[in-house]
């Protein structure tokens, strides 16, 4: 008796330890199909139907923005890759069907498109078109960047990313917004409180990490897996672009607290001062775009940007930022052909390059060249008369973009370390006795020029 | 797996049950282990996952209260001499002990099923027709709403039978024989019971009634009660959510018939302001802008998603008028007293406007308090290339300063003229960004922005364009630099454009050097008025139709208008500075006939005077009657 019920007692403990080892199975299962996001299996098992899923789903979405005359364009960098590399064929292809689904087909989690704020209109019926579609959709607010400024505006949150999931797959829709300084501008996709952080794998998606700007591209119209869609006339270069594409606001908060403390000077010469930096500004980035070389604000205009999204009165120049790997030997044809003839230059394309500009009405405009080390950035400074020469020393440093007297320019994304570098910790205190050989906290003693390369190191106009 | 190798184990074990029982049990906690481990993994990981898109703001967004399942809602009424309030379920939501305002009898409606106030307002019916206007309030708000009455001070003096019948009707008592300082309170439900009253009768002309203090209780209704059963369209949904918080907006929120919000005019041909941004300053006057916004959106060639309203507060009403239309608005906090508080106002909105707009190279200008005409964007349309083209042109404005009733007669007809009128305008970029905005106004200087817009250092001799007969009309009564007698006197008289798709004549004669060969062109062809007839008379101007007359004023140099301004006065226009003029001239109309008055020499078309002609010098009156009241008497009597 004892044994038969010590038996039954084993069989039914065996039994149950079964059992939790396939619950555990079960489980660890489920746990894997969630980790690569429910819908979003990355088992290989039904390859065929996972890729004609993505074709549908995308063909689905495409009728249902046609449908709402909503205009979009496909900004999937993973897509446009692959089209990028059969651009020409694609560009000269008729409306044949293509014979297999070379693109869309491919896999991955989301298919990201661009929509332009100001050629749409409403967004009415949209979403309920959508659901009877089948699809979940997923709509990200936030606060309009354009209402930002020295005025306290606050406007209705306006939208800046939609997701439509289907099936396994789902629709990325980045809005694009124009905005002062001829350049397009989406918004970082930051989730409120109340929204489900499961609906997609949101790590994966290509664009909102951070918000980005973009020149307004032209698009062509394409055929692709025979899908008509609309597609940056230049991939590749939308590519790049897409690469450094962070945007960085300019910080007004802080700048109406530094206007508390030291109010604005709002004399007619400082207006006027304003009025021709801006301008010399914008046409020295004119010039300098054209030759594709890219620039950055630097110095006290880098400072101006960061502390009081504005240019400082007493400035009295316009600092710009070169990487010597940069450099072009047409700049300075380029800037005399603009109007601004060379002031000076100091040193030389191999050490401590500065350039000079006069601009009109005794604005000057200086470019600084920066030369890379391995663990940190520096351009140099040269004396006159004595042909003493310095050197500023920067921590490394990324470019992003910003918004700055109704143009798109780059400054420093570390800007707080870059200024700091430059102005030390009281940055934020205006200083208007400035001697650039000594007031820099980052300034060292570099040596003198040799004698008989002074012609070629110093040259005054 | 780790279960499994255990499994295994535990059969071969079964031999030794006591060990085996064990060791079963370590599998099962052990299995148990695995599994909580794995869970909590897995929540980690989704956590991480989504960590880089959480909003910063997390904690911001605080749940709003849920909606409270009190049936009954406590009332406090307070009625005295010097001091009102209301509380409701303990919330002063009215309160006023300040002096020398807030007189009469203040209104307030609450919604019958939240509890919610939809409208606050006050009737000094102290003062005469504030009672028609509380009339008028009271048959707006839709029946089951609970009214809220209290008196301040004096609510009796010009409360008409009308009023007191209307309040009869509501379920009180006491009205019919409010009489001169009683205090008095009631609460009742519009069309529906009453839930206290409370009075208190002055013993004497010169002392007031005893303060007065109802309790009392209102039960609530379902919210379905509290709502019309309107079709559940998009348009629908805006309007339930305006008429469940707001009253006093009369029939859009009607059960039956509302009135519509979407207006759909006929689009315009051709039409080159469609992409212009249209800038609605607007302050707290909901009323105002509800009026405002309805005849904006039905002139003809509007385009609703370039209006943006810019309202200078939080102001929760007006915010809700703006989404009742499905507009854009703005709030901006304020900053600033009075008028350097409006013109800080006015930067704030015109810099925003060309940031949400960076490829406009123009903004329409208006304001809350302005009726806009059916072609409006019609005669922007057809004029506003010269805006582009013309560098010697400030602004184009809806707005003749001039253009009354009597004075203004074509309207397809348009000026130059040295003043800048505002009240509807087109601004360009380039003005605003270039010239304007980096010197614009301070907040410490207290200065109004269009009196600075027309100061020479902005204006620097440009002209703007305006027509004869205004394509806005400004029916603000009540604002910062107006007042009922004011309005009376200075703008109700002024005509405004009703016909539709006006073609405007000979819009490149407004080009600066045309517009002086068409001057020229109508100074030779005028008859020169008898200059020994008074001016002011009406036979001074022939009884024709469609002729030209000019007249020669004395003006001894440019900023001489002693004789305009007297001669201003006695046509009963705009008088209190001068507006309107081109180069000495000004361009009006008498009897339907084009009239011209030439300011003598110092105005370039001096020339055309035959030298037989004195011109015309009118003293202006001796000051000892007070300077200041003249003007403004002497215009009200023309009404």
């Amino acid at each position: 008796m004892q044994k038969i019920n010590k038996n039954a007692v084993l069989a039914l403990l065996s039994l149950s330890s079964l059992l939790f080892l396939l619950f555990q199975l079960a489980y660890y299962r489920s746990y894997l199909a969630h980790k690569n996001g429910a819908a979003f299996s990355k088992v290989r098992g039904s390859q065929s139907g996972q890729d004609s899923t993505r074709w549908h789903v995308v063909r689905k979405f495409l009728s249902l923005i046609s449908s709402h005359n909503i205009p979009v364009y496909l900004i999937d960098p993973l897509i446009l890759g692959l089209v990028d590399k059969d651009i020409e064929q694609i560009r000269s292809s008729s409306d044949g069907p293509s014979p297999e689904c070379k693109y869309f087909c491919v896999p991955r989690d989301f298919t990201t498109f661009a929509l332009l704020d100001k050629t749409w209109k409403h967004e009415v019926g949209l979403f309920r078109t959508a659901e009877k579609m089948g699809f979940q959709w997923l709509k990200v607010l936030n606060k309009d960047p354009r209402l930002d400024g020295m005025d306290d505006l606050s406007g209705t949150e306006i939208p800046l990313h939609y997701i439509f999931k289907l099936a396994s797959h789902a629709i990325h829709l980045v809005v694009f917004y124009e905005r002062s300084g001829n350049y397009l501008w989406h918004g970082p996709l930051r989730l409120k409180q109340h929204m489900d952080r499961k609906f997609v794998p949101f790590r994966k998606l290509h664009f909102g990490r951070y918000p980005g700007a973009y020149e307004k591209p032209e698009l062509l119209l394409v055929s692709i897996d025979d899908l008509k869609i609309q597609i940056p006339k230049n991939p590749s270069s939308f590519l790049e672009e897409m690469t450094h594409s962070r945007f960085l606001e300019c910080r007004y908060r802080e700048a109406r607290a530094f206007f508390q403390l030291y109010p604005d000077d709002a004399s007619v010469d400082a207006v006027e001062f304003r009025k021709r930096a801006k301008s010399l500004l914008h046409l020295a980035a004119l010039t300098l775009n054209n030759l594709g070389v890219k620039f950055w604000l630097s110095s006290g205009t880098c400072l101006g940007w960061y502390r009081q999204c504005n240019v400082i009165p007493y400035s009295k120049d316009v600092d710009l930022g070169i990487f010597i790997r940069d450099y072009k030997a047409d700049i300075i044809p380029a800037f005399q052909k603009a109007g601004l003839p060379l002031k000076h230059k100091f040193g030389k394309v191999e050490d401590s390059l500065e350039l000079s500009f006069q601009g009109e009405d005794d604005v000057k405009l200086d470019i600084f060249f920066f030369y890379e080390e391995d663990d940190h950035i520096w351009n140099g400074g040269t004396q006159a008369k004595s042909g003493k020469k310095f050197k500023y020393l920067f921590p490394k440093f990324t470019l992003c973009w910003t918004e700055f007297v109704e143009l798109k320019v780059h400054v420093p994304c570390e800007t707080l370390q870059y200024v700091e570098a430059n102005y030390g910790p009281d940055w934020k205190v205006p200083v208007k006795m400035w001697d650039w050989k000594s007031s820099p906290s980052n300034v060292q003693y570099n040596g003198v020029w040799p004698v008989d390369e002074w012609d070629d190191v110093i040259q005054i106009y | 797996m780790e279960g499994k190798t255990c499994a295994e184990a535990s059969r071969r074990l079964s031999q030794h049950p006591t060990g085996a029982v064990l060791f079963l049990l370590v599998t099962v906690i052990v299995n148990i282990k695995l599994i909580l481990d794995t869970r909590r993994a897995a929540y980690e990981e989704e956590e991480e996952s989504a960590q880089d898109y959480d909003d910063e703001l997390l904690n911001v967004e605080v749940p709003r209260h849920p909606v409270s399942n009190k049936k009954v809602l406590d009332v406090e009424v307070y009625s005295s001499r010097s001091k009102v309030y209301v509380a409701v379920d303990g919330t002063t939501v009215l309160e006023d002990e300040a002096r020398e305002q807030g007189r009469g009898i203040h209104v307030i409606v609450l919604n019958q099923a939240t509890g919610h106030v939809m409208a606050k307002r006050v009737f000094d019916t102290y003062s005469p027709h504030e009672d028609e206007a509380m009339v008028l309030f009271l048959n707006m708000v839709a029946r089951g709403r609970i009214l809220i009455f209290t008196i301040k001070d004096e609510g009796s003096f010009h409360l008409k039978d009308t009023a007191k019948n209307v309040l009869k009707s509501l379920g009180s008592q006491v009205a019919p024989f409010l009489s001169w300082r009683d205090m008095w309170t009631f609460v009742g439900k519009k069309g529906g019971e009453v839930y206290g009253e409370k009075h208190a009768k002055s013993p004497a002309l010169s002392t007031w009634g005893d303060p007065v203090l109802l309790k009392t209780e209102v039960h609530l209704t379902s919210v379905e009660d509290a709502e019309c059963h309107w079709p559940d369209t998009e348009l629908n949904r805006r309007r339930r959510r305006f008429c469940s918080k707001v009253e006093g907006y009369g029939s859009v929120c009607s059960c039956k018939d509302p009135t519509p919000i979407e207006f759909n005019p006929d689009p315009l041909k051709d039409n080159k302001v469609f992409d212009v941004p249209v800038a609605v300053i607007a302050g707290n006057r909901p009323n105002y802008l509800y009026r405002m916004l309805r005849s904006l959106l039905s002139a003809q060639g509007v385009n609703p998603r370039m209006i943006t309203v810019f309202i200078d507060g939080y102001y929760e009403e007006p915010m809700d008028v703006v989404e009742l239309f499905g507009l854009s608005g703005i709030q901006h906090t304020p900053i600033s007293i009075k008028n350097a508080r409006v013109s800080q106002h006015y930067k704030a909105s015109l810099t925003a406007t060309f940031n949400l707009f960076p490829d406009a190279k123009f903004a329409v200008v208006l304001e809350e308090d302005l009726d806009i005409s059916v072609d409006f964007f019609s005669f922007l349309s057809q004029s506003i290339y010269l805006l582009e083209e013309d560098e010697s042109l400030y602004c184009i404005s809806a707005w003749n300063d001039q253009g009354y009733e009597h004075t203004a007669e074509d309207p397809s007809l348009l000026y130059r003229v040295e003043t800048m009128p505002g009240l509807g305008w087109v601004l360009r970029k380039s003005l605003y960004k270039d010239e304007l905005e980096p010197k614009w106004p301070t907040p410490e200087k207290l200065w109004d922005w269009d009196m600075w817009m027309r100061m020479p250092e902005q204006r620097k001799g440009r002209e703007c364009i305006i027509p004869d007969i205004s394509r806005s009309y400004h029916f603000g009564i009540v604002g910062l630099n107006m007042n009922g007698y004011f309005h009376e006197a200075y703008f109700k008289k002024h005509k405004f454009n009703t016909v539709p798709n006006v073609q405007l004549k000979n819009v490149e004669s407004l080009r600066k050097d045309a517009y002086e060969t068409e001057i020229h062109r109508l100074l030779g062809e005028a008859e020169v008025l008898d200059h020994s007839k008074n001016p002011c008379e009406d036979s001074f101007v022939p009884d024709t139709e469609g002729k030209v007359y000019v007249m020669f004023i004395k003006m001894e140099q440019e900023a001489d208008f002693t004789t305009w301004t007297q001669l201003a006065k006695c046509l009963h226009i705009w008088d209190l500075d001068v507006r309107g003029n081109h180069k000495g001239l000004w361009r009006l109309f008498r009897k339907k006939n084009h009239f011209l008055v030439v300011g003598v020499p110092a105005s370039p078309y001096s020339s055309k005077k035959p030298s037989s002609v004195v011109p015309i010098y009118m003293e202006p009156p001796a000051k000892e009657e007070g300077a200041a009241a003249v003007p403004a008497v002497a215009a009200a009597e023309q009404t």
